[in-house]
């Protein structure tokens, strides 16, 4: 499945396409600790996360995730959206929460 | 391939831009033609490297030099020292403030994944003069 069919099939906000949009996702991780998803978030992976600083650029590109959701609705900073542009990161978000989100990622990929 | 030499200054002050040596250093790997896998080790490493050093240290200077054997990285800091080596190196060990775990830090995993995805690290600290990190990421996949 690539990540623009994942945005239609879980109706996910898409606050940046980036250069992964129309890629192949591959395999998922939760979780919001960043260095643990610095050493877990694969090449490919979905990254679900609850985390919404800066930083969290930086683990999704220096991983190379296919796509980055932000869980629960999350606010997320403007400044955080602008560099994600700048930057061409795959950056979404749901309303639904980590546990609704691994599920349904469960199903689809 | 000869061998490459790359500096980076990591700024202290601004948290949100750490990770931008990492990233450059990455690219650097990339265009030499190394491997994914020993990019992504190098990069981890130096990642979390360069969060310690925002963190606790307020910046510091890495020195990579690429070779075609291995990825050399130096940390340089002129951060608080470390009293505890083997401390530091527990896993879930961590002295980062309230602030910084906010963030997602401070979860005590730095130091040893830096380990983790290393063959070869070195920590020589000194109290109230810094911390020198070494680490070598092997280039060969055997």
């Amino acid at each position: 499945m690539k990540v623009n069919e994942l945005v239609q099939k879980l109706e996910l906000e898409v606050l940046c396409e980036g250069e992964s949009f129309f890629s192949d996702i591959d395999g998922c991780f939760a979780g919001d600790l960043l260095s643990l998803a610095m050493s877990n978030v694969r090449a490919g992976n979905v990254w679900i996360t609850v985390q919404t600083n800066m930083n969290i650029l930086g683990i999704a590109s220096l991983t190379e995730a296919s796509c980055t959701i932000v869980a629960n609705g999350m606010n997320i900073p403007d400044a955080v959206i602008e560099k994600a542009k700048d930057e061409n990161i795959c950056l979404l978000r749901s309303e639904k929460g980590m546990y609704e989100l691994c599920l349904s990622v469960g199903e689809l990929i | 391939m000869n061998s490459f030499k790359v500096q980076y200054t990591i700024d202290g002050e601004d948290f949100s831009v750490a990770g931008e040596a990492s990233r450059k250093l990455k690219k650097v790997l990339q265009s030499l033609g190394v491997d994914p896998q020993i990019i992504r080790k190098a990069t981890v490493a130096m990642y979390e490297g360069e969060i310690n050093m925002v963190i606790h240290a307020d910046g510091g200077v890495i020195d990579a030099e690429i070779t075609p054997e291995k990825i050399h990285l130096f940390l340089r800091d002129k951060g608080p020292g470390i009293p505890d080596i083997a401390l530091a190196m527990t896993e879930g060990f961590s002295t980062a403030s309230d602030n910084v775990r906010e963030l997602g830090f401070g979860a005590g995993m730095g130091l040893p994944n830096m380990e983790k995805y290393t063959d070869y690290m070195n920590i020589i600290t000194e109290i109230g003069v810094g911390t020198t990190i070494e680490m070598i990421v092997n280039t060969s996949l055997s």
